[in-house]
């Protein structure tokens, strides 16, 4: 082991600059803004599913535009935003679908979360990360806006504020 | 003469004194003359004296609102109250590599006191030599990429203020200023540990070493509790530690440094170990030094994350710099120190090394864990987040398995275990079951039932060793067992520090198991004058009222508690829920109220409030129990240290000294 210990140590300095030289992610956009939104069907969580059936996600044709948001019950930023989520679905929720998508996480601490916070816009579970390969989000709590055309129009990275959901959803207005 | 000009020729002072330090004793190691040693050590003194008035000039600029430095710009406003102007210098990323390069003077030169004591002139020009390198990083980094002192054209009338997560408690003069000074502290192991394998001198360095890293592990322990307190009262989720990178990388560093304390000490005492230890030391400073990457490069998404600048590529050459010296090193004087005989595992040697692995393990998985996301993306592309629920999954083993040794390797005797180990282990065993079944009896999960059975099992290994020792000290000497107990902790300090820094760790890892299960939550929101009946606790909203502060703004919503059951005993009391508005921010600062009792911890928090009319008000209240243990162990833990390190004339390790007969 010792022995190679140049290797080790150039295999750790190249994963380091190879990160450093990395587009930072809140200054470019996602490669995804602008283009189609990837489809996915995602078993929802148990609270949501007399309502919404067992699966749900985002399908070639969208009845409304959606708020994609990945949330986990151990982020911290994800506790003072879903508060603001919750009342921002009660208002417009005829307009606009929003919806959870849980990663990295615990399915039983997930429903506690939601009771906690009474949340009522659904959630979908995804266990194998799927969607973080497919939209290639950052973090938690990050937000994919998703026009009835299903074209993502922008991609929020961390906490969300009343005054940017305003924004967002004067751009998925028609 | 203004403080922005003070303060850069003070740097480049610095930098010189730095370069021409690590000239004089590269000389003295090559030339091995003691004039360049002398001369190098005088030069450590003139370093400190310049990086510290660089750090005044910083301060000076700061409390005199002097905006033509960008530094006082950027991070300061001259409505800012004396102490967070105070602790503006390490609020953002310049100004803490000064406060960083700063300590690093100071502790150079208290190692250039030690030369010609325990450092002898083999190892002290290139200790030294060690050092002024480390220090010549940190003041190149500011004075070519990261200036403290660059100048604003056209100052501004006022500044933009600084960071309101940062002003929002007076933790922010404590936490940053301990951590510096424990990963400051590692540079000195590493330095004596790079000295010794220049050397080729394996034994000598290991006792003052393990001193040093003792002095640097304090401070790295007071800063994690301390920053876990810190978040816990002010971030508003009711809880301490988030597995963020950031405290990651304080982790990492304490991991490896503890298991230096354990295998040192068997170095000590039989001369085994020398190559882990090496090992050890130096992934500990470079881990300090990745840690520091981390923060200052935006590799990896953090809470703590610092502005990202160019500094991080200078931070990652000076890591891989770090850890070729120490490991090339290393790799070069393998063959000397190969270990002589074989470890036996059941013996106090084996239960450090297997101790020491642990704690290698525990370090390695954090790091694994921490640059997870960074490997995923690098071979497919996507992105990926390590959260808590991997380092919660894989510590909880961790620690249940470093608890069990805890108790028990301290009982073990050197070289081979006796008959009587049995039966105290017996005795320990017992009262791990005994607290297990307390604790379902009460109704408790398995996982807490198993931490009061642990915390039990230690307790009484602690009680076991002190008790045997003071009746053979009594019967010996004739003398009552409260005056053999004080001679012995007067005269074995290491041994009953050590039991002190454990009973903390058990009682930390209890109140852990307890916070972390317990944790109950709820969310309303109340009008003016509604009553919320909540578990134990009947919570009444007495109003809504703002305030204007000199550097905020601020909503208060004071409300009166009373406790209705056991649920809720010692929450009684009317308490002042805010939310502080910055003008840097665009949204609200919750600061929570805490309620501290022994048993249960009451945490309210203000989430929002009726803006236009003063109606309504959302509040939550997280209550958890044992939480308060948990700053107690921390106490415990450092006091431990402290006891341990407390200079007692006789003990001073002026020499090479004697180990001790006790440990």
């Amino acid at each position: 082991m010792l022995r190679f210990w140049p290797v080790w140590v150039l295999l750790l300095g190249g994963l380091l600059f190879w990160g450093l030289q990395r587009p930072d992610p809140e200054v470019l956009g996602s490669v995804r803004v602008g283009r189609p939104a990837p489809t996915f069907s995602l078993p929802v969580l148990a609270p949501y599913r007399d309502r919404f059936g067992p699966e749900l996600g985002v399908g070639e044709t969208l009845e409304k535009p959606v708020f994609l948001n990945i949330w986990a019950s151990w982020c911290i930023p994800c506790r003072t935003e879903a508060p603001l989520l919750e009342s921002f679905y009660r208002r417009y929720q005829d307009q606009v679908l929003v919806l959870g998508v849980n990663v990295q996480d615990r399915e039983e601490e997930a429903l506690k979360f939601i009771a906690q916070y009474g949340l009522s816009f659904p959630s979908v579970y995804d266990a194998r990360g799927r969607i973080g390969i497919e939209y290639g989000y950052t973090g938690v709590p990050e937000t994919f806006i998703i026009s009835k055309e299903r074209k993502v129009l922008a991609r929020h990275i961390g906490e969300l504020s009343e005054s940017k959901l305003q924004e967002y959803l004067q751009q998925v207005r028609p | 003469m203004t403080p922005g000009l003070l303060g850069g020729i003070a740097l480049a002072g610095a930098l010189v004194l730095s370069l021409l330090g690590l000239a004089l004793a590269v000389l003295a190691h090559t030339l091995r003359d003691g004039r360049y040693l002398e001369a190098a050590r005088r030069t450590s003194l003139l370093s400190l004296v310049a990086a510290a008035t660089s750090f005044g000039a910083l301060e000076w600029a700061i409390l005199t609102d002097d905006f033509s430095v960008a530094y006082v710009a950027n991070h300061s406003a001259s409505v800012n109250p004396l102490w967070v102007k105070l602790v503006t210098p390490w609020a953002a990323l310049e100004g803490s590599i000064l406060l960083w390069a700063l300590l690093q003077t100071l502790y150079t030169w208290l190692v250039s006191l030690r030369v010609g004591r325990s450092l002898d002139f083999w190892r002290a020009p290139s200790a030294l030599a060690t050092l002024f390198l480390v220090q010549v990083f940190f003041f190149a980094v500011m004075v070519f990429v990261a200036h403290p002192f660059d100048r604003v054209p056209n100052p501004p009338a006022e500044g933009l203020g600084t960071n309101p997560l940062l002003q929002n408690h007076w933790m922010m003069a404590v936490h940053p200023v301990l951590m510096y000074l424990g990963f400051v502290g590692l540079s000195v192991p590493f330095a004596y540990a790079v000295a010794a394998m220049l050397a080729r001198r394996y034994q000598s360095w290991i006792h003052e070493t393990r001193w040093w890293t003792l002095v640097a592990w304090g401070f790295l322990t007071a800063a994690i509790f301390t920053g876990k307190w810190w978040s816990y009262e002010i971030l508003g989720w009711g809880g301490y530690w988030a597995w963020d990178p950031v405290e990651n990388a304080s982790l990492i560093p304490w991991l490896l440094a503890t298991a230096f304390l354990h295998t040192a000490q068997v170095q000590e005492r039989k001369g085994l170990f020398k190559g882990w230890n090496f090992a050890f030391i130096t992934l500990a400073f470079a881990a300090t030094v990745f840690g520091t990457f981390l923060t200052r490069s935006g590799v990896i998404q953090s809470v703590h994350a610092f502005a990202s600048g160019p500094v991080g590529a200078w931070f990652l050459a000076f890591l891989l710099g770090v850890l070729a010296l120490g490991l090339g090193l290393l790799a070069r004087v393998f063959g000397d120190i190969r270990e002589a005989g074989e470890v036996r595992w059941k013996s106090r040697e084996g239960a450090l090394l297997a101790g020491a692995l642990f704690f290698g393990t525990f370090a390695f998985v954090v790091v694994v864990g921490t640059l997870w996301p960074l490997v995923v993306e690098l071979l497919s592309g996507a992105k990926v987040s390590v959260g808590a629920p991997f380092f919660n999954q894989v510590s909880a083993p961790l620690g249940v398995f470093m608890l069990l040794l805890m108790g028990i390797g301290p009982l073990l005797p050197w070289r081979q275990a006796r008959e009587e180990v049995l039966k105290n282990l017996a005795a320990m065993l017992t009262a791990l079951g005994v607290g297990m079944l307390i604790g379902l009896g009460l109704g408790l999960s398995l996982g807490v039932s198993l931490a009061i059975g642990l915390f039990a099992y230690n307790l009484t290994a602690v009680v076991l060793m002190v008790a045997q020792g003071v009746k053979e000290r009594s019967r010996a000497l004739g003398i009552p067992p409260s005056q053999a107990l004080l001679d012995l902790a007067a005269s074995h300090r290491r041994r009953f520090g050590s039991h002190i820094v454990h009973l903390g760790v058990a009682l930390a890892a209890l109140s852990i198991a307890f916070s972390q299960t317990y944790r109950y939550t709820e969310q309303k929101t109340l009008q003016i004058g509604e009553v919320w009946q909540t578990r134990g606790l009947e919570v009444r909203l007495l109003g809504l009222t703002a305030r204007e502060e000199a550097n905020r703004f601020a909503a208060l919503a004071p409300i009166q508690v009373r406790a209705t059951s056991r649920d809720g005993w010692g929450a009684d009391g009317r308490y002042e829920t805010r939310l502080n508005f910055y003008p840097q921010m665009s949204s609200p600062l919750a600061t929570p109220v805490v309620r501290y009792t022994l048993y249960n911890d009451y945490y309210f928090v203000l989430m929002q409030f009726d803006q236009e009319r003063g109606q309504w008000a959302t509040l939550k209240i997280i209550v958890t129990p044992m939480v308060l243990w948990l700053w107690v162990a921390g106490a415990l833990i450092v006091l431990g240290t402290v006891y341990i390190l407390w200079p007692s004339g006789a003990r001073l390790p002026n020499r090479q000294a004697v180990p001790s007969a006790s440990d």
